[in-house]
């Protein structure tokens, strides 16, 4: 499927975030829970699936299986992990972000 | 661990529509989350969101897909046949024997079935065979009861125009072999049938030229396709003249289509009825007729109504003698079957032979598929461990069971062309060596196709299931595990097949040794007269002169040592005659085979006298020469001393006597027809103008015969420029009386060959099975110390127990269908010990020879091939 542009949905930006920080394991149930625990929103497993396939469809992301426990009762995981390109998006994405917000007068996050 | 999984329910749905490949991450994590759940919310919140979770997943994007699996099955089976081509590649003895013998037996099979189905189908090609019957005779004279296939010329029609239900009747007569001439051209050789109107009308013979009006009126005739090219080459034969016998001139006026070779109604042509006089005697059984009742009518009903018509014409039939008629009738398709008739022109065909042909096919083919199973099944013990290994890292059964298919299609792509070119092969064998012929329509016959698509279906599906069963995943396990030598009962069947096998070829070999047997006993029984150095030259002329010179200037010939005439020859049709025999309670009538002949023919075929002695060579031809009776005459007439007993006939109609005379010799008894009947009463008068020898015996020194033929073709061309010159040796004529028999011999023959060969595929079969299954067992032994030799005969002793079995059961079954033939014959041997050892030893040696070769390969295994897996 072709990227229209190079713009990055809001869900894509904080699962494509999940999966820079993520030190462990990165797959659906890890993604889901960060950012349950960073955002406080309950995003659908699913959700969580497509939009994983979708960034590593448009080339941020790469796979693998591995990983089989118990409590999935033997069934692998699919493991996702930042690519080259991944992350320079990233970066470019909050750069962009980080300059339209530098100038709204009156904020007080501070920026550094 | 149960308690803690999601609903097996909604784990089904998920996997229901979930794409493969996709399904186990998502699936796995469906299963962490719901674990999570479980521990902080509980069950029916975990159950609940996990429901929810598996509604969510069911999006356009996980759900399965066909079109890329599309190609990837095409792959599929290109590699699978490719993969079944390399293993009939490593495994070609095996892969050559299989489908060998699978197209032997198929075809075999299939080429019985068709036979039976000609059979079976005997005249049905007339479209309303249903409804037609041949009217037959069964004339009671003097307390004997002789059923004749003739009836009256009139019949027919009197009953057609008597009874309202038949619709139709058609009559003809036979001719045996007339002669015609075209131009310059003599053919004698085509059966010819004198044939009214209504006969085209009736029966379902298609024109290809002409109209079925063709027989409506005289000097007419009809030929088949085949006559009409053999007179008349390419050239159009409608409207084209052929002269007949006494120069008549016949009009081709029609062209039919070859008939069918399973039709009881053999000719080549048809003349019309009104060619001839016709005297429209009732007192005469000369013609035969057939009725077409109507479509819905009860055949019983017309029966009675034709018993009680013939009482109309009863006396006008049997006016002269003192007996009684009654007309039966018999459905056209019922002829092949039914008994033979005096005067009959149907070759018939014994029904319980066709019913044991049946039994024979479905043996054959059932033979077939187990040896083809079974080596199958051996090739698949070998690479059972492989295969079990490849199931368990996840090769599908769906995969795997394609692979068989494929080459088991393979095969069969193989084994089809080759069933259809032993079939071909077959039929000409069939036709030329055995005087067998398979009309070809009965190829295309719907219970033929069926059948033949039946056996294929079977070879596939019983493939299919031996070999499912093979893969099921508790059979690899087990086979994984070691533990599978025997597998009880499949094998059990198998043995007792190939022991089924062996006891055929064990009767197959007894029954032709006694043919052969019988066949010997034969040639050297003695017949009662000498039939060696004899030609008999067939005169067509009825002129008496004629035929005297014809014989005092043979007797001059260079080599010739007696020439003799007479009215008989081995295979015409007989004719009994009535005659008035002295009795101690006066002249009885009798009907009795006769024979007129020359003074000669004793001494020419060496027939001795038991008292009396022959016609005197000085006498002239007059009618005091009084009669010679044989032995069996005099038995059957209770005549101790058959010399000067009194003899009035034959009687003709008015019940004259030709002649009245004294017996003056009785003759040992000679048979003249076959050791299949008893002799029959003869009695034989000297020759004279009334009654002539059509049949004229030379009696020659064995060096001159060839010369001597063309000399008397010389002569006889001399005297009848017209005849064909028609000889044979009598004992060659002798021989072909027998042509049944040795049908069946070569049959036989045949049947000999098949079952031994499928014997030994039998016995190659299983005991390449068993060596695979016992390899094991075997290395251990060689490794515990047991010589080859001792194997060897371990292997063996398998199949000596098979070879027991079946002596128990074919001794009993050679002994009772041996007795059945042999009660054909009126002669025949004696069965001895020999013919039951014989075959025994047979059957031992083609176990040595086939057993041996997978004996001597298990004896000489290396035990560490064999045990290293362990």
């Amino acid at each position: 499927m072709n990227t229209k542009g190079v713009y990055l949905g809001e869900l894509e930006e904080l699962v494509l975030l999940s999966v820079a920080t993520l030190s462990e394991d990165v797959y659906g149930v890890t993604v889901k829970r960060y950012i349950f625990q960073e955002t406080g929103r309950s995003v659908n497993i699913s959700a969580i699936h497509e939009v994983l396939k979708r960034l590593q469809r448009k080339g941020y992301l790469t796979s693998r299986i591995g990983g089989a426990t118990k409590t999935r009762g033997g069934r692998r995981k699919r493991l996702f992990e930042l690519t080259a390109a991944g992350r320079n998006k990233l970066e470019q994405v909050i750069t962009m972000k980080m300059q339209m917000y530098k100038q709204v007068p009156n904020i007080s996050i501070k920026l550094t | 661990m149960k308690e803690n999984s999601p609903p097996k329910w909604i784990d089904w749905f998920l996997s229901w529509y979930c794409n493969p490949s996709l399904l186990e991450e998502i699936q796995g994590d469906l299963y962490e989350l719901y674990a999570e759940r479980l521990e902080k919310e509980g069950r029916w919140s975990a159950d609940l969101k996990y429901l929810w979770d598996t509604l969510r997943c069911f999006r356009w994007s996980n759900i399965k897909r066909k079109s890329p699996l599309l190609n990837n099955r095409q792959g599929l089976w290109r590699l699978s046949f490719t993969l079944a081509l390399r293993h009939a590649q490593k495994n070609k003895t095996g892969f050559l024997i299989k489908t060998l013998g699978l197209s032997i037996c198929l075809s075999f099979a299939l080429l019985l079935t068709a036979f039976v189905v000609n059979e079976l189908t005997f005249d049905h090609f007339h479209v309303n065979h249903k409804q037609i019957y041949r009217v037959s005779s069964r004339v009671t004279f003097e307390n004997q009861v002789t059923h004749y296939a003739v009836t009256p010329f009139p019949i027919g029609a009197a009953l057609k125009d008597a009874i309202p239900e038949i619709e139709n009747y058609f009559r003809f007569t036979y001719e045996e072999k007339p002669i015609y001439y075209l131009g310059d051209k003599i053919f004698y050789d085509e059966a010819t049938f004198i044939a009214d109107s209504n006969f085209l009308k009736v029966l379902s013979y298609r024109l290809l030229a002409g109209n079925d009006q063709a027989l409506s009126e005289p000097d007419k005739i009809v030929l088949t396709e085949s006559l009409a090219r053999k007179f008349f080459g390419n050239n159009n034969a409608l409207g084209q003249v052929v002269e007949y016998g006494e120069g008549f001139e016949l009009e081709v006026a029609a062209i039919i289509e070859d008939p069918p070779a399973n039709s009881h109604l053999r000719f080549d042509a048809l003349i019309s009825w009104d060619t001839f006089d016709h005297y429209d005697e009732w007192a005469n059984l000369n013609a035969y007729n057939y009725l077409l009742v109507g479509p819905e009518v009860s055949v019983t009903q017309v029966k009675d109504k034709v018993s009680a018509e013939v009482g109309n014409f009863h006396d006008l039939i049997v006016r002269e003698y003192n007996g009684t008629f009654e007309a039966m009738l018999e459905n056209i398709a019922e002829i092949h079957f039914s008994q033979n008739l005096e005067e009959d022109i149907a070759e018939k065909r014994n029904k319980r032979s066709v019913l044991l042909l049946i039994a024979a096919i479905v043996l054959l083919f059932i033979t077939g598929l187990i040896n083809y199973l079974n080596l199958t099944l051996t090739e698949l013990t070998g690479s059972i461990k492989k295969m079990s290994i490849l199931g368990v890292f996840g090769g599908l059964a769906k995969d795997h069971r394609k692979m068989l298919t494929s080459e088991t299609a393979m095969i069969l792509s193989i084994v089809l062309p080759l069933v259809a070119w032993f079939g071909y092969y077959g039929l000409w064998f069939a036709e030329t060596h055995m005087s067998t012929y398979i009309d070809r329509s009965v190829l295309m016959n719907p219970i033929l196709v069926s059948t033949g698509i039946g056996f294929l279906l079977l070879v596939f599906a019983s493939n299919h299931l031996n070999l499912w069963m093979l893969s099921g995943p508790g059979y690899l396990i087990r086979a994984l595990k070691g533990r599978f030598n025997t597998m009880g009962k499949g094998i059990s069947l198998r043995k007792v097949l190939v022991a089924g096998q062996m006891s055929f070829s064990i009767i197959m070999i007894a029954l032709i040794i006694i043919i052969v047997d019988q066949f010997n006993f034969i040639e050297n029984a003695d017949k009662g007269f000498d039939n060696k150095d004899i030609m008999v030259v067939k005169l067509r002329s009825p002129n008496p002169a004629g035929m005297e010179s014809f014989s005092q200037a043979i007797r001059q010939m260079d080599g010739v040592v007696q020439v003799a005439g007479s009215s008989y020859f081995p295979g015409i049709i007989e004719t009994k005659y009535v005659f008035q025999i002295e009795t101690e309670s006066g002249m009885k009538q009798q009907l009795i085979s006769m024979m007129n002949c020359s003074v000669e023919y004793f001494k020419t075929l060496n027939i001795q006298f038991d008292q009396g002695h022959g016609f005197y060579e000085n006498r002239v031809l007059g009618h005091e020469d009084g009669f010679i009776i044989n032995e069996a005459a005099a038995k059957a007439f209770g005549w101790e001393k058959g010399v000067g007993k009194i003899i009035n006939g034959p009687l003709s109609g008015q019940n004259e006597a030709y002649q009245s005379g004294k017996v003056i010799g009785v003759v040992k008894d000679f048979n003249f027809a076959t050791l299949h009947e008893t002799i029959e009463p003869m009695i034989i008068f000297l020759s004279d103008d009334n009654w002539t020898n059509p049949f004229i015996y030379i009696k020659t020194s064995p060096i001159h015969q060839a010369d001597l033929i063309t000399w008397v073709e010389k002569e006889f061309k001399t005297l009848w420029p017209q005849y064909p010159f028609e000889w044979e040796y009598l004992d060659t004529k002798y021989l072909s009386l027998y042509k049944k028999d040795y049908e069946l011999k070569s049959i036989f023959e045949v049947g000999l060959v098949i079952s031994i060969l499928i014997s030994c595929l039998g016995i190659f079969s299983i005991s390449a099975l068993l060596g695979t299954l016992r390899s094991k067992e075997m290395g251990i032994r060689k490794v515990v110390g047991a010589a080859p030799s001792q194997l060897f005969f371990l292997h063996l002793k398998n199949f000596l127990q098979f070879l027991m079995m079946a002596m128990l059961v074919a001794y009993p079954l050679v002994w009772y269908l041996s007795d059945q033939w042999l009660q054909n014959f009126a002669y025949h041997v004696v069965l001895n010990g020999w013919n039951y050892i014989m075959p025994g030893i047979f059957a031992l040696l083609i176990i040595l020879i086939t057993a041996g070769y997978q004996g001597i390969k298990s004896a000489m295994i290396n035990p560490i091939d064999i045990l290293e897996h362990e």
